[in-house]
């Protein structure tokens, strides 16, 4: 597939705006678009952040005059082509999967992507990179041997260390299939196993979104939002986020009322409500949720996810980061391996220092894990740097 | 006549896209670009029809005479068998 590539600059404040315009509009805002000339910029942003099929429709509402040309738009318009030919596919698995499992009395959940694909305006538009399955623990053997079957895959079922891998993996043709026999971990190595007991439970109680005409259990809405949002914490925290994720999450409280009651009880049961009131800042001030939308408001935590901290996160990307250093690399440092070495550990020392310094401001005090989360990630940056010298 | 293939149709801003479904099986792997009169055309003919039977179709939702209708449509089944797609 084409790519946007070749970039050198990142985004500015005001081509940062019409990335941000553009995806309000694409969720629904009738605001109007700024114009800019630097769409190579926000084209690649768009790509980095996996939402380029998801303002597609925005960009080619546009005056004609304000598109980017007519290279640009083919490109975009190739991508959309793409991502409609895999959610085709992704969508036949899904029910093929769901059909080979539950007409032996299973009952497979799935998590994230082609149940939150549903949630979009134009569904075929959300980027899909596997299919995430979750099978209740007195079912995940037999489960996983079926889809083993299906995927031709003659291995035995071995399930890993829990704390390490979360599922096991198996490939459809092209389509990577994760089984997940832990439904994923809290932040905090404090109360990982509660969260997953809990999360566990919260698995048995389904909703149901409907594919190809069938319905495909999903988790339910209580519990998905707080799945998603810590699926998506994890991501700012570890591995890097995309704004993608924010417009999923965006959407899927806005899919349903939620109860802020229970919302809050679970939340704090975590040691979730500060973080999810930062992350409240990014749905409200950039995607252009309301206020009293958001559940939990909070004024003051909500600006922490803004200026610096919030460019951080745009000159991420959705696991974006190695790529974009590679970017950079490709351009600036071709035969050095030291340069490259370089790119990547600077930008993985920014990334540890924002993360530290989020861990900082929004673990809640009474958390005993504060201290010991904040050496551990100082201890990680530590070893990071000795490696680092061990190159030199 | 008919499209010897599933075609996914997207709706992008003013333009139409479609896609083939399974491109291993089509043979095309390419992308048409439409706009609201090809995207009715191209729809129709996911089904068996004819010329005959598109053009009194787009008769009767656009405001055209039928030659130039006529000519419209046989533009894009020539583009379409020149595509394989037909």
């Amino acid at each position: 597939m084409e790519k946007f590539r070749g970039v050198k600059e990142w985004m500015s404040k005001a081509e940062t705006d019409v990335f941000f315009a553009l995806l309000r509009s694409a969720l629904g805002s009738t605001e109007p678009v700024p114009a800019t000339l630097q769409w190579d910029r926000v084209m690649y942003a768009f790509e980095q952040h996996a939402l380029l099929g998801v303002v597609a429709d925005a960009i080619m509402s546009l005056p004609e005059s304000d598109r980017p040309n007519m290279g640009m738009q083919m490109k975009m318009l190739k991508h959309v082509g793409r991502l409609a030919q895999a959610h085709h596919r992704f969508d036949q698995t899904v029910c093929m999967i769901f059909e080979a499992l539950t007409s032996k009395g299973l009952h497979p959940v799935m998590l994230k992507g082609q149940g939150l694909a549903t949630l979009y305006p134009k569904q075929h538009t959300r980027s899909c990179g596997d299919i995430d399955l979750y099978l209740h623990p007195e079912e995940f053997e037999q489960g996983a041997r079926i889809i083993f079957d299906l995927c031709g895959d003659d291995r035995d079922v071995i399930v890993g260390d829990r704390r390490i891998v979360h599922h096991v993996e198996a490939n459809y043709g092209d389509i990577h299939i994760e089984i997940h026999f832990l439904p994923g971990t809290s932040i905090y190595e404090s109360n990982c196993d509660e969260y997953e007991r809990w999360m566990t439970e919260q698995f048995r109680k389904t909703d149901s979104v409907i594919i190809n005409g069938r319905e495909i259990a999903v988790p339910n809405h209580h519990a998905n939002v707080i799945y998603v949002f810590c699926h998506l914490l994890r991501h700012f925290m570890g591995s890097g986020i995309g704004v993608r994720q924010f417009v999923d999450l965006i959407l899927l409280i806005k899919s349903q009322p939620i109860d802020v009651k229970a919302l809050e009880r679970d939340l704090r049961r975590f040691h979730l409500v500060e973080p999810w009131q930062a992350i409240g800042g990014v749905l409200v001030y950039q995607l252009g949720m309301k206020k009293e939308e958001f559940p939990l408001w909070d004024e003051e935590r909500a600006e922490y996810l803004q200026g610096k901290n919030l460019k951080f996160i745009v000159s991420g990307g959705n696991f974006g980061r190695l790529q974009r250093n590679n970017d950079l690399y490709k351009e600036h440092d071709k035969h050095s391996l030291r340069g490259f070495f370089d790119a990547i550990t600077y930008r993985w020392e920014e990334w540890m220092f924002y993360n530290l310094q989020f861990r900082y401001h929004l673990i809640p005090y009474e958390n005993k894990w504060r201290a010991w989360d904040s050496f551990m990630f100082l201890a990680k940056i530590a070893i990071n740097r000795i490696c680092k010298l061990g190159q030199n | 006549m008919q499209i010897r293939t599933k075609l996914i149709f997207q709706h992008v801003g003013d333009t139409w896209i479609a896609v083939p479904a399974d491109e291993s099986e089509s043979g095309f792997n390419g992308m048409l670009t439409l706009n609201d009169v090809g995207h009715d055309i191209v729809e129709m003919l996911t089904t068996d029809t004819t010329t005959e039977q598109i053009v009194d179709h787009l008769l009767e939702d656009y405001d055209a005479d039928r030659p130039t209708v006529q000519k419209c449509v046989e533009q894009i089944l020539e583009q379409l068998t020149q595509a394989r797609l037909l």
